[in-house]
């Protein structure tokens, strides 16, 4: 039997409505600690390592619906643009990250957080030309477009920004 | 001095709770008592009681054992106060959660929560989902198709009418499956649980609201659960609308066995019983939601329900 305390403790998701299935966790593949408020990563869902950048297979139909049992890790295997261009960015989509699925195989595409590390993001744009050429046209068929090395500048502009020319 | 009785106890069924004066239905009467100053219990609607009559009163003095109850967790007064259960109903047949087709818009957690409660207290289920005539009228609804949603209940094994009580759409059917039985209409505020009432028996009159047009909800116009004798047998109870329904006495490890779905994968995950069904490795309950048969907003459902328990 619970004793008052423990109701009490558990009443705080109810007190600050909070999700309990979106909240702050542990990397599944670098292990660190990672925060899941708004007020540091700047998106509402966080799915993804900022360190890592790896994701973990949570969503099924909709970004943030929490509805996948599958709950894998999900590796970043390269970037691309988003096709609906953002009103308010340049003439290219949103950078985005594509993960596949270690276990399932699914892909999604996850917008950058704010806090990610740029670095990790510039080296998965590296890492692009490995992989192979079936999977490549699985993505292209998907209508997900994979960027490559040779237009580094353009991600390095959505990254910092067009101000060290 | 020592009072002496009159005449030998009494049972009856506890119809209606409005402190101080309990009513209680008794062979055809209805009797009001008073509560025994000795007498300390969480008592609901539907509780059989132990009652004497004194020549000028009379005061119930016991509770005869529930054969099953529905309880949730009790809307707390202040922040600092300490939770509590609340005892909505007992010694029921059937419990029948209403929801409202379109407005207000049905909460599916709200039901999952019912339905949990139910579960554990082995009291049947019977989905109704009233105000069908608004989705005739309109085909905007929630972002969830609610034909789908209902037919993952149905698959699950839980029978689910849809009814209207504007229009008598269903309502014979409805009428047939409460006949001879002790039930309950339980649901939020503003899905028509009164109306439901009025429908099936007219000469009750019960004072029914309208949804508020400007947040969508109900008014909260019934404040007392009572039960109501129905002329072609058995009972039915009319309830105040829960906007919330917080599970009491769970422990969230234990939630899997109240959703049939999972009972048959209990105990067959790697980790055996132990397997909490998360994110623990070779957990037959995810396969069975990849393979698709376990709904996944089931499953998301009980793990929110496990992770607030």
């Amino acid at each position: 039997m619970k004793t008052h305390f423990e109701y009490q403790k558990n009443s705080l998701f109810r007190k600050h409505k909070l999700n309990p299935l979106n909240h702050d966790f542990s990397c599944i593949h670098c292990h660190l600690p990672v925060s899941a408020s708004v007020l540091i990563s700047r998106v509402k869902n966080r799915n993804h390592c900022p360190y890592c950048l790896w994701s973990r297979h949570l969503d099924l139909f909709e970004p943030g619906d929490r509805l996948s049992a599958c709950k894998a890790g999900m590796r970043p295997i390269g970037l691309t643009f988003k096709r609906e261009r953002n009103r308010y960015a340049a003439s290219l989509g949103e950078l985005m990250i594509v993960h596949q699925c270690s276990d399932c195989g699914k892909f999604s595409l996850n917008r950058i957080a704010a806090d990610d590390d740029s670095t990790m993001i510039l080296t998965v744009l590296e890492r692009s030309p490995v992989l192979t050429s079936e999977l490549l046209v699985y993505l292209k068929h998907e209508g997900i477009e994979l960027v490559f090395s040779d237009r580094v500048t353009e991600v390095q502009k959505q990254l910092v920004g067009d101000f060290l020319g | 001095m020592k009072q002496t009785n009159t005449s030998p106890h009494n049972q009856g069924v506890l119809i209606k709770i409005n402190p101080p004066i309990y009513t209680v239905w008794e062979d055809g009467e209805i009797i009001n008592c008073t509560l025994s100053s000795s007498f300390h219990s969480d008592l609901a609607v539907g509780d059989k009681i132990i009652y004497f009559r004194h020549s000028e009163s009379r005061e119930f003095i016991g509770r005869l054992e529930r054969r099953n109850f529905l309880v949730r967790r009790a809307a707390r007064s202040k922040p600092s106060r300490y939770d509590q259960p609340q005892f909505l109903a007992a010694n029921l047949d059937l419990l029948v959660p209403v929801l409202a087709a379109r407005e207000p818009a049905p909460k599916w957690n709200w039901l999952d929560r019912c339905l949990v409660s139910a579960e554990a207290s082995d009291i049947p289920v019977l989905i109704c989902i009233n105000k069908k005539d608004q989705v005739d009228q309109s085909n905007k609804n929630t972002h969830r198709d609610i034909n789908e949603v209902l037919d993952e209940y149905r698959k699950v094994g839980y029978p689910v009418i849809e009814i209207s009580a504007l229009t008598g759409q269903g309502m014979e059917n409805l009428r047939a499956m409460l006949t001879g039985k002790i039930a309950a209409l339980s649901g939020q505020s503003g899905t028509g649980k009164s109306s439901i009432l009025n429908f099936l028996q007219p000469a009750l009159n019960i004072r029914i609201g309208s949804v508020s047009k400007h947040t969508g909800k109900g008014r909260h116009t019934t404040t007392s659960s009572e039960l109501f004798l129905m002329h072609g047998g058995g009972m039915l109870m009319d309830t105040p609308g829960l906007r919330e329904f917080g599970l009491w006495g769970f422990e969230g490890e234990d939630l899997a066995q109240y959703y049939p779905e999972m009972r048959p994968y209990l105990g067959t995950c790697r980790f055996g019983l132990s397997c909490r069904h998360d994110e623990e490795p070779g957990c037959a309950i995810r396969q069975a939601v990849t393979r698709g048969e376990i709904s996944p907003y089931r499953y998301r459902s009980f793990l929110y329900l496990t992770k607030e328990n």
